[in-house]
């Protein structure tokens, strides 16, 4: 935005607001607002309102709230105008008010919305929470302030249990993997849409291709795997598919650092990038999941082993999109996520190389 | 001259105070101050509320609809006393009253709290809370008609949530406002039982109730209400003189029905008076009803229109800043008596609350 406006130019949005009171939600929404605009304009006002108008400039110049001033322009434009008379002007702009205005949200902590750190998209969340389901406010607001440390513990708890358990039943080391991989996959997937609407701005364009383009990726992963799964090789390529994954996670963690100010992400070989992107996680996912079978198979009921491995693999999806897109990306960060799964698919190869020794 | 005026009035610090602010008030828990209107039900420590015809029956610990009254061992507690969470000097038009005092200002409270559940609230981060759950300001009675008069305001509003729930607080602060000579004014949805409603009147001037629409299938889909209790606390108003004017909030689809509109009207000319003004209030999307659209002028007019036919003197139109339906009319030879534009008065003829040219008195209150 910055580098499309002119010095003079004005951004103007507009926030939720309240000429009443604001609870911490509404603060929470429209300090980090103010924190975003703050960021990268000089100068930013708010008219409050039941709707805040943000207007953000570089320079001070840009922004003139003097009502007198205004209604005179609007005069030598010749402009005529039902709404916007001198008193409407010396009513919305009214200095008092927009001191209150900042006093009101002053208390928020909020942070600066980032584009791979969304933490605006939290404080949305929150505040649409609050109005459809205000029983979950304080579920909200403390996953806002513990719930990352929470789930990290929560994480490492799990990986703990798997270690520890390792040996006690030999389908958990498999199970894990493939649990975790249906976690970091489902994230993986929708942090690449995520940022495909950041570098391109209209994702539900494309979204059919690009989850079909993950879904083509499982498919041709499976019929790859398929092919090991006679070989000798089950426990070797399990772990090359868990070591790509983990590697994959660091690529994309790169990527977004580098690209971290959403650049532009050009035409079509851009797209292409993006949708060869989800294919690779959606590859491996899908090489994995018929290996890990046949590592759970149970000798006497052949198949027995589809159904824990399934019901693994979709538990980990659905908690990755649960958790996902509510708080991870908004808390975390895109980048830091990625850490994260790369950090949960080594924790995969460790336990399986762990567990590969003892037999 | 007039611009000047304006101006002065407007740097009056529109605004006061929010949470946390230093003006008035310091940051505070919420008061709690013992329900005039309720029993205790049997001999355990049930109570029923006898405050709203919504009659909540509270065991132990409970709260009532209204999140704002809680038994406590036996004990009902208003839990807003004294300590509001929104406390603001606004126009006295923004209320809105258009005949009560114009061009003054209004020191406006309110604590959090509603019996209502009005799918289209402008103020559910208020109203849909406990004081619990609100910041709040310490703002006794006596402190609160100080500041008002401190602050040049001609009159308090109890207003933003539903004043019923704070009603103790209200009560009280009128009490003592009138001792000052500072006017009561409320803002209300009217569901309130006669007996605490008539205590009330006593001592409040002028109150605005919002007729959301004129159905009962209206008040029970969208506001989880009634209508019958709220028509006759309008009735009640009227006959104890207080100043009465009726907001309808007029939502496309949902009761801006021209049959149900005109009856409406009919109704409010019969039964209360030719010269309650009667505010028909433009529509925005807000809190659970996004999902439609903008009032059109079209449909306001047509509701002011049906308000002139059924008899009405005073028919406006709200939040349209600058349509003419905002100006008040002689209703004798349709002179321009006072002229607004939203909140502002940009020019005012009326003369000792009667009309320039033909000498017709125009109703409310137009001086103290
Ligand atoms: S005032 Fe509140 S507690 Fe009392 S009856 Fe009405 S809703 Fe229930
Ligand atoms: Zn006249």
């Amino acid at each position: 935005m910055r580098r499309i406006l002119t010095d003079e130019g004005i951004l103007v949005f507009t926030v939720p607001g309240s000429l009443a009171y604001y609870d911490r939600e509404l603060k929470d929404i429209n300090m980090s607002a103010m924190a975003t605009a703050g960021k990268v304009f000089a100068h930013v006002a708010v008219v409050p309102g039941d709707e805040n108008i943000f207007l953000a400039s570089p320079s001070a110049k840009g922004i003139d709230l003097s009502p007198q001033r205004l209604e005179s322009r609007l005069r030598d434009l010749r402009l005529a105008t039902r709404l916007i008379s001198l008193p409407h002007l010396t009513y919305r702009l009214d200095r008092e008010r927009m001191e209150w205005f900042r006093r009101a949200v002053e208390p928020s902590r909020a942070e600066v919305n980032r584009d791979l750190a969304p933490k605006g998209l939290y404080y949305t969340l929150a505040y649409v929470n609050a109005l459809h389901t205000p029983s979950m406010k304080g579920l909200f607001a403390a996953a806002g302030r513990r719930g990352i440390p929470v789930f990290l513990a929560a994480l490492g708890l799990f990986a703990a249990g798997a270690f520890l358990l390792r040996n006690k039943h030999r389908r958990i080391p498999a199970l894990f993997v493939i649990s975790t991989t249906g976690f970091v996959v489902m994230l993986l997937e929708l942090s690449l849409i995520f940022v495909f609407q950041v570098a391109y701005g209209y994702v539900f364009h494309e979204i059919g291709i690009l989850i079909t383009m993950l879904m083509a990726g499982m498919a041709a992963g499976s019929m790859a795997a398929a092919r090991r799964v006679t070989t000798p090789g089950v426990s070797k390529a399990f772990m090359a598919t868990e070591a790509s994954l983990a590697s994959f996670c660091l690529l994309l963690l790169i990527l977004f650092t580098l690209t971290g100010h959403g650049a532009g992400a050009g035409g079509l070989p851009g797209r292409l990038l993006f949708f060869a992107l989800l294919f690779v996680p959606g590859f491996f996912a899908g090489m994995e999941f018929p290996l890990a079978v046949e590592l759970c198979q149970d000798k006497e009921r052949a198949g027995g082993s589809v159904g824990p491995v399934y019901a693994g693999d979709l538990a980990g999806g659905f908690i990755g999109g649960m958790l996902g897109g509510f708080f991870l990306f908004p808390l975390m960060g895109l980048a830091m996520s990625c850490l994260l799964f790369g950090a949960l698919k080594a924790a995969g190869l460790f336990l399986l190389l762990l567990s590969g020794k003892r037999k | 001259m007039r611009r000047r005026d304006f101006l002065k009035v407007a740097a009056l610090t529109p605004f006061v105070l929010a949470a946390g602010t230093n003006v008035l008030g310091q940051e505070s828990r919420p008061a709690f101050h013992e329900a005039l209107y309720y029993r205790k039900k049997g001999s355990s420590k049930v109570v029923e509320c006898l405050l709203c015809p919504r009659s909540c029956t509270l065991p132990d610990g409970a709260t009532g609809f209204c999140r704002a009254r809680k038994n406590i061992s036996g004990r009902l507690y208003s839990l807003g006393y004294g300590s509001p969470c929104a406390a603001h000097i606004d126009p006295v038009e923004k209320k809105p009253f258009f005949h009560v005092l114009p061009r003054t200002y209004s020191f406006s409270v309110a604590s959090a709290g509603c019996n209502f559940r009005c799918r289209f609230c402008q103020n559910w981060q208020i109203s849909q809370v406990s004081p619990l759950e609100t910041t709040n300001v310490s703002l006794p009675p006596k402190d609160l008609a100080a500041a008002a008069a401190q602050k040049d305001c001609r009159s308090i509003a109890y207003t933003y949530t539903e004043p019923t729930n704070f009603y103790e607080y209200m009560l009280d602060t009128a009490k003592t406002a009138r001792g000052r000579g500072i006017l009561n004014v409320a803002h209300s949805n009217g569901y309130i039982n006669p007996e605490p409603l008539k205590a009330l009147c006593r001592y409040m001037d002028a109150v605005n109730i919002d007729l959301k629409g004129f159905s009962e299938d209206f008040y029970g889909k969208l506001c989880e209400g009634e209508l019958a209790p709220v028509l006759l606390t309008i009735k009640t108003l009227k006959r104890s003189g207080v100043w009465v004017e009726i907001t309808n909030l007029v939502i496309e689809g949902y009761n801006d029905d021209e049959k149900m509109v005109r009856e409406m009207c009919r109704w409010v000319a019969k039964e209360v008076g030719r010269d309650v003004p009667v505010h028909f209030s433009r529509f925005y999307p807000m809190y659970k009803l996004t999902g439609v659209s903008p009032t059109s002028v079209k449909t306001l007019e047509r509701a002011r229109d049906a308000g002139f036919e059924a008899g009405l003197q005073f028919a406006y139109i709200g939040n349209v800043p600058g349509h003419p339906g905002e100006n008040t009319y002689c209703p004798k030879c349709k002179t321009i008596l006072i002229q607004r534009s939203g909140y502002n008065v940009l020019n005012m003829t009326l003369k000792n609350g009667k009309c320039p040219s033909c000498g017709t008195k125009i109703g409310g209150i137009w001086a103290t």
